[in-house]
């Protein structure tokens, strides 16, 4: 088992944070539209609602997995623009 | 009559700041100081420019980074008793920040537009339009690639009916912009940002010299 970092008595551990932000749902998303061109001119049929996103990576170091969600409600108005975009994340322990 | 002194803040990839500070200076004789974005002391200025640009690369966002920046932080602390002007990036930077209601995003089209456009004075009660007639017509350069405004139906509606929107597309809507918004003010009337960039036009050598009036109306504004 992978004993973390001591911080003020916590024990620190790592986790890696995978953050999707992608424009809402409704909005027209023109770079989603113009993928779908191109798998249509690959010959895929039957194609429709392709969205185009962003993938932000990062590894960060908490005392616990609910402490990395309180972080990233407090920076996601950062990472996706709220009136624009939906976020979801992921949250792995290292 | 009080003598107002301006900021043109400089982020990393600004590019509009020269012609602004040229234009504040040189032809409607504000006095102006080309301030890095570390270094502003709002305590100096009556106006504050945030030009056009590509700052931070528009890495994440258009003016996302930039939001972030100790210059914006000290505007923040004095939102309400300054002037702002936010022309393109700058306009993304306001907007980003929370200073204005809304987004700009990529274009319609997805394409970089570059294109002298008419646009309509909507509001002429700003410090930045104060000389103009409401319903005056100008022609404006855009230059962008993150102009298309969205705001969600019930703001809208709302910066529609108190008279929010001060510079609207006449004709052809470059980015698809929703109700082909181009410029829009704060509740106070005191912030401004819009996408086209009158600090392009403001002598006849450049084609047009109605865009100076735009820097005009600020002096008149504190008069």
């Amino acid at each position: 088992m992978h004993i973390g970092r001591l911080q003020g008595g916590s024990v620190l551990e790592k986790f890696e944070v995978e953050v999707r932000v992608y424009l809402k749902e409704g909005l027209l998303d023109p770079q989603g539209r113009a993928i779908e061109e191109g798998l249509k001119k690959l010959g895929l049929t039957g194609v429709s609602k392709t969205r185009a996103g962003k993938l932000i990576k990062f590894e960060i170091e908490a005392i616990s997995e609910n402490e990395v969600k309180e972080h990233l409600n407090r920076v996601s108005n950062f990472l996706r623009n709220p009136v624009i975009e939906d976020l979801d994340f992921k949250i792995r322990e290292l | 009559m009080k003598v107002p002194r301006a900021a043109v803040i400089v982020f990393p990839g600004s590019t509009c700041e020269v012609d602004t500070y040229y234009v504040l200076n040189e032809l409607a004789h504000i006095q102006s100081e080309l301030v890095w974005h570390e270094d502003f002391d709002p305590a100096k200025y009556e106006i504050v420019f945030l030009p056009g640009g590509f700052t931070y690369a528009d890495y994440l966002r258009a003016g996302a980074i930039a939001s972030l920046s100790p210059a914006v932080d000290k505007l923040r602390e004095k939102n309400g008793e300054i002037v702002i002007v936010g022309i393109c990036n700058g306009f993304q930077i306001l907007t980003e920040a929370g200073f204005l209601p809304g987004a700009l995003t990529v274009n319609i089209g997805m394409r970089f537009v570059c294109k002298r456009v008419r646009v309509r004075i909507e509001n002429n009660e700003t410090p930045f339009t104060n000389l103009f007639e409401r319903g005056d017509e100008v022609n404006l350069w855009v230059a962008h690639r993150e102009g298309r405004y969205i705001l969600d139906e019930e703001n809208l509606r709302k910066i529609e009916e108190r008279g929010r929107v001060v510079l609207r597309y006449v004709g052809e809507n470059p980015n698809g912009s929703l109700n082909a918004i181009a410029g829009i003010t704060d509740e106070k009337g005191l912030i401004v940002g819009l996408m086209p960039h009158p600090e392009r036009t403001p002598e006849d050598i450049l084609g047009d010299s109605k865009g100076l009036l735009f820097f005009r109306s600020l002096l008149n504004w504190f008069k």
